[in-house]
């Protein structure tokens, strides 16, 4: 997903290490420069994991007003802010959606069918928005939620495999066998060609 | 057949200017002038006990050892030689060693002391010049009791 011009992550991790410092000393003020960098990403984050606006909303809001209180957490020398946030904002979105963090059965994912509740359910986000897109973008919402946490990150939030293994707590293999079988699904879903291997996961660019 | 790729790429840039409502920009503006504003008497009240807290201790040592020498009387200062020969830059201790050592949030404190109070401490005072006063460092400890004491100049 390419990033919103005020949330331009090169050369801003230090920015935001030291804002996250402030934070943390109590001076809620350093939250403003970091909600208006990082507010987009966790927001784009949430819809396309929900699917839902509403949720992705409360969900954004939820992030931030955490960090109030919990900024003291956030340890820049294991990584950047942002994969941290959505890490925040993936254990919301899924409280908010009702999914628990369950232990799944990487090989038994059935090929489940595209849930009708979902589709029913969510409004499109964006006026005019083509119908090809909301198809996508509801296929992606109703994906089993382990393969919808590294599908979003390395996809569309362009996390690294490293960065989604860690938001997920599970292992780098694991994220690229889920994130395989999340293409499959969407792909046969939407009567698309995976385009197996692909060119992200074959190791192309910065994901791995 | 559309390749998948294709279309996550459209979605990404499609959803690239996608961002909060305003309900959530106010929401999160109102949580941080909630929390600086429970900050703010909480600060205040900080900065007054760490500002006032030396003051109140130095003013209470002082009036402490100015009492204990008004009660010496005055032909227990035996006349000596001028006290300024004896002034040394090294801390005399009024306090046990054990005692300093366990205060380690001690603080040196700049001050002026009347020489008559150099009598408590075991040094020679001259009665002629007992109403002045000399610079001194003292080594407070944050409750207020004086550890050690140094000249200046």
């Amino acid at each position: 997903m390419p990033a919103h011009p005020s949330e331009l992550a090169d050369g801003s991790a230090a920015a935001d290490a030291a804002l996250m410092a402030r934070l943390a000393c109590g001076e809620a003020r350093a939250l403003e420069p970091l909600y208006r960098r990082h507010r987009g990403g966790v927001y784009r984050f949430a819809l396309l994991w929900s699917g839902s606006p509403a949720t992705a909303a409360d969900v954004t809001q939820d992030v931030f007003v955490h960090l109030l209180t919990r900024s003291g957490d956030f340890d820049p020398a294991a990584g950047a802010l942002r994969p941290w946030l959505l890490g925040i904002a993936r254990n919301f979105v899924r409280r908010r959606s009702g999914v628990r963090e369950v232990a799944f059965d990487e090989g038994d994912d059935g090929m489940p069918s595209v849930p009708e509740h979902v589709v029913e359910t969510t409004p499109d986000v964006l006026v005019g928005e083509r119908q090809d897109l909301a198809s996508l973008r509801r296929a992606i919402a109703a994906l089993p939620p382990h393969y919808r946490d590294v599908l979003v990150l390395v996809e569309l939030a362009e996390r690294s495999y490293a960065e989604a293994a860690a938001i997920c707590g599970c292992e780098l293999n694991t994220v690229r066998s889920r994130l395989s079988r999340a293409r499959a699904l969407l792909a046969r879903w939407l009567a698309l060609d995976d385009g197996k291997p692909s060119a992200i996961a074959a190791g192309s660019g910065r994901k791995p | 057949m559309k390749s998948l790729d294709d279309s996550l790429r459209e979605l990404s840039h499609a959803l690239a200017s996608a961002a909060p409502p305003d309900r959530v920009d106010r929401g999160v503006a109102q949580a941080i002038g909630r929390a600086a504003r429970r900050r703010a008497p909480a600060d205040g009240g900080r900065m007054f006990d760490r500002w006032l807290l030396w003051p109140v201790a130095l003013a209470a040592s002082i009036l402490a050892i100015s009492a204990i020498v008004r009660q010496v009387p005055p032909s227990a200062l035996a006349p000596t030689p001028d006290p300024d020969a004896a002034q040394s830059r090294a801390f005399l201790p009024l306090a046990s060693d054990e005692e300093i050592g366990r205060s380690a949030d001690a603080v040196v404190v700049a001050t002026r002391l009347p020489r008559v109070a150099l009598a408590q401490m075991g040094l020679p005072v001259d009665p002629a010049r007992a109403d002045q006063s000399v610079e001194a460092e003292l080594l407070v400890r944050p409750d207020g009791a004086v550890l050690a004491f140094r000249f200046v100049n």
